[in-house]
């Protein structure tokens, strides 16, 4: 019986290797096949024929208890299992924390109404597939979401229609519209999931004119990190030619000015006053039925050095910034800049901009300038956000870049926890107003903004800035590859101290049993 | 709890008389050792020639994103070891019934105040803790190595037990194997070849609709010792190994029933 079962698993295994390797049917393939199974069948009828045979000799009773007691522990421990594939318990042991969802791609997720589709295209062998296929499975299972997966080449219509290009791309679908991902992580995912979940509410305006940090660049002093991040987010930017405007447009949700770098023309200094403050604006009246409607949303990014008027417009709001330099003696050098000027900031207010930020939850600035805050109305709330550390202080002295000394305190210089980014909110004409200032952009730049949590940072000052504080968040972080060197003479040290005396001793222990057995 | 104590003893005593265990803990200690340690070069090795100052130093992005210890280590490592094991777990499983049923001694196990329940639990029980062994003397080195770095040691964690968890599935299968026959050999050839039909049959999904290709994943040893590798520990995967146990035990005591019932 043994013998016959062992020569059909040896014909089934030829049969079906056949198959795959040819890929059709063939007479070598189909015989082996039949001989396989008619000998796994003449094994079983045998070994029922035996069992019949001993249980008219023998009492059977403990062969049926066994069975019986095998197949319920055996099916109770696959039900098991299975409930437990369906909602159990993992664990993400990975240093990168890879497969723990981001609170913004779970919120994303919570968002939805409509049934989502994943979809892996990969080529066969294709090592990053179990790894994307894991984060799918974990991204699907909050919702019991479908994901699939496709070989390249056998669906060549569907990747047509897609584009796709390359091995390992995702295709996300959601209510008859699609996204694809080519290198899928859970940033990636997470802003081509926010494209299809949430179209573009709301409208942004960027000045331009004045020589601001360009939206356009990718480079790393270009901004188009921060486009994405908005455009992810819902935002539409469009540009605002400063020169060319008597007004900020009526359809603008939020202005966003960028470091310029030369003096805004008075007139869209005006503007931009009669936009946040709706009580000087002739062409929009002021809303007297007493509800507080939204007014204008300003966010700035300063520079230090630059005077380019938005500081005195934000100065008849109470964000006052002089002309200063933040150091920081706690701060090293980086990038090539004197100790002390790139600020590590690690304390925040209670403001919800900086909800989610903690001592843990750092965010980094480079060269920044600092404000003082007063209340131009006794309604008027302003608050500083973030701060630079307890030691800092303000130089006066302007000090180029690549300054390699760290700048040197004057005598009796007043020390403290100097603001970098302030946020004020302020009723106007029947309107609230919100205004968020940062005393830096390098932040934001493409170069920085994915760096520790400034790319929260900024996009929460957003949002809160057009009164969506709940889309404030932590967002999925680039992967943090583990690519440190590990001393490989140290290394090599354990390999000889460790990693060979432990076999070595095991092969002393067996021939020392092996001798003493021989002997005895 | 004694009788089964007293065979647990018995059974370690046999284990470690015999030359074959600590030839087989020699075996996987030394080539896990050399595996962790070429594949620790190699990634030190090309971690240096990106970082290296023709390519623009540590400082400025040059390393590609494959070349970390995940990718470059913790996974082929998994992979290699994954098949390594499939040879030596044979080798000791393959003694535990076999060996008792060609020498007659099984007979005498039979009819003593064990019963067969009580010969499957011990039986297991020191095949798997001595799998636990094999596991724990083979990533000393490892976890010396990393540990200079101190960071990986969690993902390490999760690849050693995933290796434990196939270790014990690859042994519950052979145990099945050695209660069915009186020759080791055929135990040992039989659990290698069954486990090799059992590791993955994505190899068949070609050719199968995806109902099917479910079913044959979620029965695979492969896509369950993965996630491991991976970082990811799930219940599932660990319930999984503890599925195979058990529906070997069940086998295997019907075995000896249907030996008992034999004579």
């Amino acid at each position: 019986m043994g013998a016959l079962a062992a020569l059909g698993g040896i014909a089934l295994v030829f049969g079906l290797a056949s198959h795959r390797v040819l890929e059709e049917w063939n007479p070598f393939n189909v015989a082996n096949l039949a001989f396989g199974m008619a000998a796994l069948a003449g094994a079983l009828a045998t070994g029922l024929r035996r069992w019949r045979a001993t249980r008219h000799h023998a009492d059977s009773g403990p062969i049926l208890e066994a069975a019986l007691m095998a197949l319920a522990l055996s099916w109770g421990a696959i039900l098991v299992q299975l409930a437990a594939a369906v909602a159990g318990p993992h664990f993400d042991w990975t240093f990168e924390r890879r497969y723990a969802l981001a609170p913004a791609t779970q919120e994303l997720l919570a968002e939805l109404t409509e049934p989502l589709t994943l979809t892996l295209y990969y080529s066969a062998g294709d090592p990053r597939r179990r790894a994307t296929r894991l984060l799918l499975e974990e991204i699907a299972r909050s919702r019991g979401d479908v994901t699939r997966e496709r070989v390249l080449d056998d669906f060549s219509e569907e990747e047509d229609y897609y584009g796709i290009g390359s091995s390992n791309s995702v295709v996300l679908e959601l209510g008859g519209e699609w996204e694809l991902v080519e290198r899928p992580s859970e940033g990636s995912l997470y802003e081509a999931l926010s494209l299809l979940a949430r179209p573009k509410q709301q409208i942004a305006y960027a000045t331009v004119g004045a020589g601001e940090g360009n939206l356009e660049r990718s480079d790393d002093s270009g901004f188009t990190g921060l486009r994405a991040a908005l455009e992810t987010e819902g935002y539409e930017l469009r540009p605002l030619p400063t020169a060319r405007i008597d007004q900020i447009p009526a359809d603008a949700d939020l202005v966003l000015v960028v470091a310029p770098q030369r003096r805004l023309s008075d007139t869209a200094l005006s503007a931009l006053r009669r936009y946040l403050d709706p009580a000087l604006n002739p062409a929009r009246d002021p809303d007297l039925s007493g509800d507080v409607t939204r007014g204008g949303s300003l966010v700035a990014f300063l520079e230090p050095g630059v005077q380019s008027g938005v500081e005195e417009v934000l100065a008849e709001f109470g964000i006052r910034s002089a002309d200063s330099l933040i150091v920081d003696p706690s701060s090293g050098a980086v990038a090539g800049d004197a100790p002390g000027l790139s600020l590590v900031a690690q304390s925040y207010s209670d403001h919800p901009v900086a909800r989610n930020l903690n001592r843990n939850r750092m965010t980094f600035f480079r060269r920044a300038r600092s404000f003082t805050l007063w209340k131009p109305q006794p309604a008027d709330r302003l608050q500083p956000i973030v701060f630079a550390g307890g030691d800092s202080w303000l130089s006066e002295a302007p000090l180029e870049v690549g300054h390699r000394s760290a700048p040197e305190p004057p005598l009796h210089v007043a020390r403290d926890y100097q603001p970098i980014a302030v946020a004020g909110s302020y009723e106007r004409g029947g309107r609230n107003t919100r205004i968020v200032a940062f005393g830096d952009s390098d932040f934001a730049s493409n170069r920085y903004l994915r760096a520790l949590y400034n790319l929260d940072l900024l996009v929460n000052a957003v949002h809160w800035a057009t009164e969506r504080e709940s889309a404030i968040t932590l967002r999925p972080k680039a992967g943090r590859l583990l690519q440190f060197p590990v001393p490989i003479q140290r290394s090599l040290n354990a390999l000889y101290g460790i990693g060979l005396l432990v076999p070595e001793l095991l092969v002393m222990a067996g021939a020392w049993v092996w001798l003493r057995r021989r002997s005895a | 709890v004694t009788a089964v104590l007293a065979l647990m003893r018995k059974e370690v005593t046999l284990l470690f008389t015999s030359p074959v265990a600590y030839l087989v803990l020699t075996m996987v200690a030394l080539l896990t050792s050399i595996t962790f340690f070429e594949h620790l070069r190699l990634y030190n090795h090309q971690l240096f020639v990106f970082a290296s100052s023709s390519m623009g130093g540590f400082e400025s992005d040059t390393i590609p994103d494959y070349i970390n210890l995940r990718d470059t280590v913790f996974l082929p490592v998994m992979e290699q070891l994954g098949v390594l094991i499939l040879l030596p777990i044979p080798l000791v499983t393959m003694r535990v019934f076999a060996e008792e049923r060609s020498l007659g001694t099984d007979e005498l196990l039979l009819t003593s105040f064990l019963s067969p329940g009580q010969i499957v639990l011990a039986k297991f029980a020191v095949t798997y803790l001595f799998i636990v062994l094999m596991m724990s003397v083979s990533f000393i080195y490892p976890v010396s190595a990393i540990l200079s770095g101190g960071l990986g040691l969690q993902h390490l964690l999760a690849v050693y037990l995933g290796l434990v968890m196939l270790g014990i599935g690859i042994a519950s299968i052979g145990l099945v194997c050695s209660a069915f026959t009186s020759s080791q050999i055929i135990a040992a050839v039989t659990t290698v070849g069954v486990t090799y039909l059992l590791y993955d049959f994505g190899w068949m999904f070609g050719f199968v609709d995806e109902g099917t290709a479910a079913v044959l994943e979620a029965i695979s040893l492969h896509p369950h010792f993965g996630r491991f590798s991976e970082g990811l520990v799930a219940l599932s995967d660990i319930l999984y190994f503890g599925v195979l146990a058990v529906v070997a035990g069940g086998v295997v005591r019907i075995s000896l029933e249907l030996r008992r019932v034999d004579g």
